[in-house]
Formats: C-alpha cells, sequence, structure tokens
C-alpha cells in the first residue's frame, strides 16, 4: 500500500505540480484546494501525511491545522505548512498550532521530498 | 529524476488569468465598499494566491508585484487605512502589468526588462500605500495594530462572494475550430437519421402491406425500429451536447466592461455605475465574441454621448452619478442584449440638423421623418452628432458598425431614446448560429428554409383577398396592410401544379418591425436544420443566406428574409422586370377591354387616357363620382379607375356604390388618388378598391402591371 498524502493549496497549478512529484516518488495523492474540502478529506481519508497552504478559501489553513491537532483522532498526522509568506511571526504561528514543518515557496522540488521523508517512513 | 515544471505553465497561466479577473470584479465592487472586510480578505488572497504560484514557476517579477499587492490589501484589512482612488489606481495599473509579463516571461526576464521594471512599479505600489498612510491616518487608528495573531484567532474568515475554489473543476481548453466541425459532423449525422428514419418507416410499411414473410422477419423489423429508436435519440442527445458545450454565460462578456467602464468614465470626467443584470443567459460562444466591439462601442457613447455631467444631472433632478445597465434575456430561441443609460437620449433635432448639413436625405424628407427613423439615420456610416471629437469615441464612426456587426451574427439592433430619460439600443441575436430552425416550404419545383424565427405566422388566402397598392400587391392581415411577394417571382421559378386554385399559403415574416407577406406554393413543416454558409460564387447570390441538405439528400437555400424585406417593402423592387417578363400569363388580349376613368382633373384624365389607349384598352372618361356612376348603367365596363377628390360623388362614395350594383360587384377598381395616408388606403381598401395607385408614384408601367394582372 502506497502511502497516502493530502495535498491543499488553493492554487491548482501548485496542486497539480507537488501531485505529480508526490505520485513519481511513488506516494498516493488526495487534493484540496480549499480548507473545507481539506478538513473534510483529512477526516475521510486519514492519510499519512498533510501538506498545506497557510492562506486558503473558507477556512484558513492555521485554522485547519490547530483543528486537526488539536484533535486526538487525528492528532498524530504530520502536517507540513507550506507557504509563499516567510515572516518570523509566520512561522511562530505556525509552531503555535503545532505544525510538524514549514516549507517556503519555492521549493526544490528534492528538499521538498526529502522533507516528506522525514515524516512517512 | 529530474522534475519537469514546464508542463504546468499552462495551466498555470490560465489559473494566474483567472485570478486577475478576479481581482479586476472584487477591486471594482471593493471600490464602492471599500470597508468591506471580506471582500478585502478575498481580494488579499487572490494576490496571495497570484504570488504563490509564480514564485514557484518562476515568474518572479509577478510574485514580486502580486507581493505588494497583497501587503497592501493587508495593510487595509487591517485597518492600516481606508482604500482610496490613488489605490485603487495602481492596483489596477498592477493589475494590467501582469499579462504581459505572463505571456512573454523569456523576452522579458531575459533581456533584463521586467526587472528594472517590476521594481519601479514595486517601489511605486509601496509608496502609494505608505504615502497614504500618513495622509490620512484612519480614526480608529488606535486599534489598528492589533498583533496579527489576534486578528487570525477572531472569527472565522468570510467566505468571498466569488470562491476561486471554482476553477478547481477539471476543465479543458479547446479550439473552436474542432467544435465546428464536431457541430458539423452532428449536423450531418441528423441528416442521415432523417434518412434512416425514412427508410425504417418505409420498410415497416412495406412489410406490414406484405404480411407473409414469417415470424422472424417480423422480429428483425422490430429490432430494427428498436435501434432506429436508440439511434434517433443518442443522436438528438449529442446534437444538444454539442450545442451546449458552445454555449457560455453572457458574464463572460459582461464582465469585460466594468472596468473599462471605470477608465471611460474616468476620462470622460463623469461619474457613472454600471449596472448588469441576466448574466447568465447563454449565448453560442462565437457569438460572445463578435459582440465584444459592438457592446464596448455602444458604451463608449452611453459614457461620452449619453450620460450628461454630474452638474448638469444635478440641475435635471437627476442623480449626480449616470447609470449605464446592461442586460441579457431569452426570449425564445433568440437572445436579447441591452445597453442602456439615463442620459440625456438622443435629441432628435440635432440629428435631423447633422443629417440636413449632411444631405444624407433631401431636406423635406428628413424633416417629416418619424423619431424611429430618425434614430435609423444614426446607423449610417460616418454620422455622428457629438461636435467635438473625443479620445474615446472618436468621430462617431461606429454605430454603422454595430449594426454591420449584428447584422452578420443575423440579428438586429433598435434604438429606443427619450429626452431626458435615457437612450436603450436593443440588440437581438439568434442563441446560436449552429442550428436553425426552419419552416420548410415549397415553390414552384424547389424547397426553401425559412428561418422560424422570422416567421410570424402562415396564413391562407384567396387571390381575391390581394389587393394591389402602389402598383405592388398587398394583402391586410388583421388590420395592416402589408406587401404581399411571391416566392416564385422572387427566385423566377414556374409555379408549381395546377395554378388555379382556392387557397394560397402564405407566410408573414418579419425583419426589424417590418412585415411583409409571401406566397408560397406549399407549406412543407418545420425542421432544425445545420445551416452551411454558401462559398464563391455562390455567396452573393441575393435574398439567400446558406443552404442546408435534407435528409433526403437534397440540397435546399436558407431564405434571407431582412435582404427581401428591404427590397421589397422598401419600394425599391417592385416586380422585376426580367421576373414578369419570365412569368407565363396570357399576353395576347382577345377583346378590346373597355375602362371607366373617372377623373376631374382634366390633365391627368388626359395622361391617363392616353396610356390606357395606347396599350390597347379602349377608354371613357367621366369628370366625377355622380357621372361615372350614371356611365357605369349603361355599359358594363371591365375595370373602373377612379380619383378620390372629386364633385359631386367622391372616389370612395362611387366605389361603395357600385360594389352594391350586382354587375359591378366583382369588376376591379382602382384608385389613383394624391392621398397617401395609411388611413386613407384602409378606407379605400374597405370600400372595396382592389388597387390603391399614388399620382405621386405613377407610372404608366406601373398601371398597366396591375391593370394586367387585375383583368389580364
Amino acid at each position: 500500500m502506497p502511502k497516502k498524502i493530502l495535498v491543499t493549496d488553493d492554487s491548482p497549478t501548485i496542486v497539480a505540480m507537488i501531485k505529480e512529484l508526490l505520485e513519481s516518488n511513488g506516494y498516493a495523492v488526495v487534493t484540496a484546494v480549499d480548507g473545507q474540502e481539506a478538513l473534510d478529506k483529512a477526516k475521510q481519508e486519514k492519510p499519512d501525511l498533510i501538506v498545506l497552504d497557510l492562506m486558503l478559501p473558507k477556512i484558513d489553513g492555521y485554522k485547519v491545522c490547530a483543528m486537526l491537532k488539536f484533535d486526538k483522532n487525528y492528532s498524530k498526522i504530520p502536517i507540513i505548512i507550506l507557504t509563499a509568506r516567510a515572516g518570523e511571526s509566520d512561522k511562530e504561528l505556525g509552531t503555535e498550532v503545532r505544525a510538524d514543518a514549514y516549507v517556503t515557496k519555492p521549493f526544490e522540488p528534492n528538499a521538498f521530498l526529502s522533507k516528506v521523508k522525514e515524516f512517512i517512513k | 529524476m529530474e522534475f519537469d515544471k514546464s508542463k504546468f505553465i499552462g495551466q498555470y497561466k490560465e489559473e494566474t488569468r483567472e485570478h486577475l479577473q478576479n481581482l479586476s470584479e472584487g477591486l471594482l465592487k471593493l471600490e464602492k465598499s471599500p470597508e468591506d472586510k471580506g471582500m478585502l480578505e478575498s481580494m488579499m488572497r487572490e494576490a496571495h494566491t497570484i504570488k504563490g504560484s509564480s514564485t514557484m514557476m518562476g515568474y518572479k517579477r509577478i510574485a514580486d508585484i502580486a507581493h505588494e499587492m497583497e501587503s497592501g490589501l493587508q495593510d487595509a484589512l487591517d485597518g492600516k487605512m481606508v482604500l482610496q482612488k490613488a489605490h485603487f489606481d495602481i492596483l489596477f495599473k498592477s493589475l494590467d502589468s501582469i499579462p504581459p509579463l505572463l505571456e512573454d516571461k523569456v523576452t522579458w526576464e531575459g533581456a533584463g526588462v521586467a526587472r528594472p521594471y517590476a521594481d519601479d512599479l514595486c517601489k511605486e505600489i509601496a509608496s502609494v500605500f505608505a504615502r497614504v498612510v500618513k495622509k490620512t491616518e484612519m480614526p480608529k487608528a488606535p486599534e489598528a495594530p492589533i498583533k496579527k495573531k489576534e486578528a487570525k484567532a477572531s472569527e472565522p474568515v468570510k467566505v468571498s462572494p466569488q470562491p476561486p475554489a471554482a476553477i478547481a473543476e477539471e476543465s479543458l481548453r479547446v479550439d473552436i475550430n474542432k467544435l465546428d466541425k464536431l457541430m458539423n459532423l452532428s449536423g450531418e449525422l441528423i441528416v442521415s437519421k432523417v434518412r434512416l428514419n425514412e427508410l425504417v418507416t418505409h420498410i415497416t410499411r412495406k412489410f406490414e402491406t406484405h404480411d407473409h414473410s414469417g415470424e422472424s422477419f417480423r422480429e428483425l423489423i422490430k429490432e430494427l425500429n428498436r435501434a432506429q429508436e436508440s439511434i434517433s435519440s443518442v443522436t438528438s442527445n449529442i446534437q444538444d451536447e454539442v450545442m451546449k458545450v458552445r454555449m457560455v454565460p453572457v458574464s463572460y462578456l459582461f464582465n469585460l466592461f466594468p472596468r473599462a467602464m471605470r477608465d471611460l468614465a474616468q476620462k470622460a470626467g463623469k461619474d457613472v455605475n454600471i449596472e448588469m443584470k441576466g448574466e447568465n443567459t447563454h449565448l453560442d460562444k462565437t457569438i460572445i465574441d463578435e459582440m465584444r466591439d459592438p457592446m464596448m462601442h455602444l458604451l463608449r457613447n452611453a459614457v461620452d454621448h449619453g450620460i450628461e455631467s454630474s452638474q448638469d444631472r444635478i440641475r435635471k433632478g437627476k442623480p449626480a452619478a449616470g447609470r449605464v445597465s446592461l442586460n441579457a434575456y431569452q426570449v425564445g430561441s433568440q437572445v436579447v442584449v441591452e445597453v442602456s443609460d439615463d442620459g440625456a437620449g438622443i435629441d432628435v433635432a440635432k440629428v435631423k440638423a447633422r443629417a440636413i448639413e449632411r444631405k444624407v436625405l433631401p431636406k423635406e424628407k428628413i424633416e417629416s421623418l418619424s423619431d424611429e427613423e430618425v434614430f435609423q439615420i444614426l446607423f449610417m456610416p460616418g454620422f455622428s452628432t457629438k461636435d467635438e471629437v473625443t479620445e474615446t469615441s472618436g468621430r462617431g464612426v461606429g454605430l454603422d458598425v454595430v449594426k454591420e456587426s449584428l447584422t452578420k451574427l443575423k440579428g438586429t439592433v433598435e434604438v429606443i431614446s427619450a429626452s431626458d430619460s435615457g437612450t436603450i439600443f436593443r440588440m437581438k441575436m439568434p442563441l446560436t448560429l449552429a442550428i436553425t430552425e426552419c419552416l420548410l416550404v415549397a415553390a414552384g419545383s424547389d424547397t426553401f428554409a425559412i428561418p422560424i424565427d422570422a416567421v410570424v405566422e402562415t396564413i391562407r388566402i384567396e387571390l381575391g383577398q390581394v389587393k394591389t397598392v402602389e402598383t405592388r400587391e398587398a394583402i391586410t392581415v388583421r388590420n395592416q396592410i402589408m406587401p404581399l411577394v411571391r416566392l416564385n417571382d422572387i427566385f423566377s421559378l414556374p409555379t408549381k401544379g395546377i395554378v388555379e386554385r382556392k387557397y394560397y399559403s402564405v407566410i408573414i415574416v418579419q425583419a426589424v418591425e417590418k412585415r411583409l407577406g409571401l406566397l408560397v406554393d406549399e407549406l412543407n413543416g418545420r425542421q432544425d436544420i445545420v445551416g452551411k454558409s454558401l462559398s464563391e460564387p455562390l455567396k452573393n447570390v441575393k435574398y439567400v443566406s446558406g443552404a442546408t441538405i435534407l435528409g433526403d439528400g437534397r440540397v435546399i437555400l436558407i431564405i434571407d428574409v431582412p435582404s427581401i424585406i428591404d427590397s421589397f417593402e422598401g419600394g425599391v423592387v417592385i416586380r422585376r422586370q426580367d421576373v414578369s417578363k419570365a412569368m407565363p400569363g396570357p399576353i395576347v388580349k382577345k377583346r378590346r377591354k373597355t375602362i371607366l376613368l373617372a377623373e376631374d382633373a382634366i390633365s391627368t384624365a388626359m395622361l391617363e387616357k392616353n396610356v390606357l389607349e395606347s396599350a390597347g384598352f379602349s377608354v371613357v372618361i367621366a369628370r366625377d363620382g355622380q357621372e361615372a356612376l350614371e356611365k357605369s348603367a349603361q355599359e358594363k365596363f371591365d375595370l373602373v379607375i377612379t380619383d378620390i377628390l372629386m364633385p359631386r360623388m367622391d372616389g370612395f362614395e362611387l366605389t361603395i356604390t357600385l360594389r352594391k350594383d350586382k354587375l359591378y360587384k366583382n369588376i376591379p377598381i382602382i384608385i389613383v388618388t394624391t392621398r397617401e395616408s395609411d388611413a386613407d388606403k384602409r378606407r379605400g381598401l374597405e370600400a372595396g378598391a382592389d388597387a390603391y395607385i399614388l399620382k405621386s408614384e405613377f407610372t404608366s408601367e406601373g398601371l398597366l402591371n396591375t391593370i394586367e394582372r387585375l383583368i389580364g
């Protein structure tokens, strides 16, 4: 069984790119384009890892992260926050909502993959 | 494995364009209510998303610009300022700068042009936002520097009215030519289907009449019928679906304009709001594309010529800001698109004056035109009433272009305007150009298709109901006199079958507001047809707009109703010389026919007598109605021609009296008069006259043609 990763970003281009990148490395990918969908899919699909953009329509990425991390049914799913923001306060906030890692756009495909591998053995 | 980003470029560009469009629409709304937090949030996110994907794809300059936009919007969202015009100006400028960067990244970034350009723009954005911050400290400034954390932790983010999620639906861009081919093929499929239907029906009927082929054959026939039914329904579905693929909501067109209107209004120094209704009406993509320029033109006109300056408006008691509305709705198989404004309306006197100055028509004629007719002048090439030339509307060249575009789309445009309450341009066009529902008619041995949109009704008439007005044939339908044209005459075809018949089928057709009766030999029902345009050398055949193939493989022509109405209603073409000569009919007279001519003006009487006698008639003149009545009792004439205004008894009374006389009940009566009004024409025809000829349009040929038709 390939490991399943939920990828969320409101840019379909980025979703498609990451999906391609992960699939070509043997992962199964489910996608979401807004916070609500991300939350629903996280609960339905129980992915092994979540890649989450911060600024999402409907429900903010931080909120999604917080809601999952503070729910014991899902709190063990690792979450990589993905964002174009690079301010320190954002990283702080990420830690506060218990995100597991923080990747800034643009990212190098290989660096991103090795980050993913840290969480999925 | 090397990861290849390049295959995502197409998707990235498409996505970015959508975000730009969302921003463009959203910022316009935001400009109206700059403190709408939900909208601010949504705009900021759009900019943010552009930034994110641009960064990933390596479009660094776009990312920079989007970043500045996002920061500015973030500040506004944090309550550091209320967005003002300068902010919106720079935001719109930023939006405009992105598409070229998107199109040609290599050239721009490769040549190092983009960088200084984008850098400058970024600085400008930053400075506009920074500068205005200082100038307009918000009253609630103390609350402004809320820590972001708290802001984030507050109420859930409001859902924007246009969630960008919509773009995540799977979609595909397809070349419209491919769709056209598909459409054509599905059209031909329908043609084959109709042919198959006919064959199946035929075979089934044959089998039923010779029912001795056994059970197995009966089963086969049943099977065949079932297969045919299923093909039928699948074929219709295919056609419907292909049609739907071509249909897009009018919003695609409308959404282009609010932004343009903002610029136009700004240039003209006017305050104009734009309103839109019916954006969900669907129209063929091809038509939508063709409508862009004419719509743009009408909007420019509305802003430049229609909407008054704020001072003028206030003086007139109107709201200071003008209103331009776009409206779309469907009526049957047509879509109506209206561009209206609440401006000054069209100044009829001014148009007339300009028309006289330009000598478009003789002066007297122009002065007697109705308002509607005057509006038509506006559509003539190169006509404008605006004295000065403006940058946007130019020299007023354009309404003719609007009309031309609509004509190309088989549509029409009309104007409704009232002084000081505004102007409406109403454009009607078919839903699609691909399929037309047509009425099939026969004339001579040929079949023609008449687009159903042009058909008002079909009626049956007796030849006795055909009158002659101004040397042309006419009929009265529901109190309206309209010209009657025989389809056979238009195409010089012989009449089909027996010429003598009691009833004739007439199709009342309409274009713009003009109607005309088309007399045909047979009606053959309705059918959906896929029209094909004609190629050279048939392209310019008059009165024909295209051709189609019927189920039995016959190629038939599609009638171009507007051009027929133009020619025959406008009085340009009467019955064409060559046609009337080609018409079969008795040319040799057996007996000299006698005509009674009632006319008090002796010169007119002598003129008509000469014409008639040279054509071989015998003529008796009466000097007034009373004398005519007396002469009619002494001899039975074959035809009576009468003036209206005469001493003792006028033409109307003479006609009515003669009609009561058994001998003259069925004798043709022609009224020749100077009275031009429709009321007089109707009165004459109601009195029982068969034809009504105006002295102003009198020609000997016309008179003789009329007589020939009545007693020839």
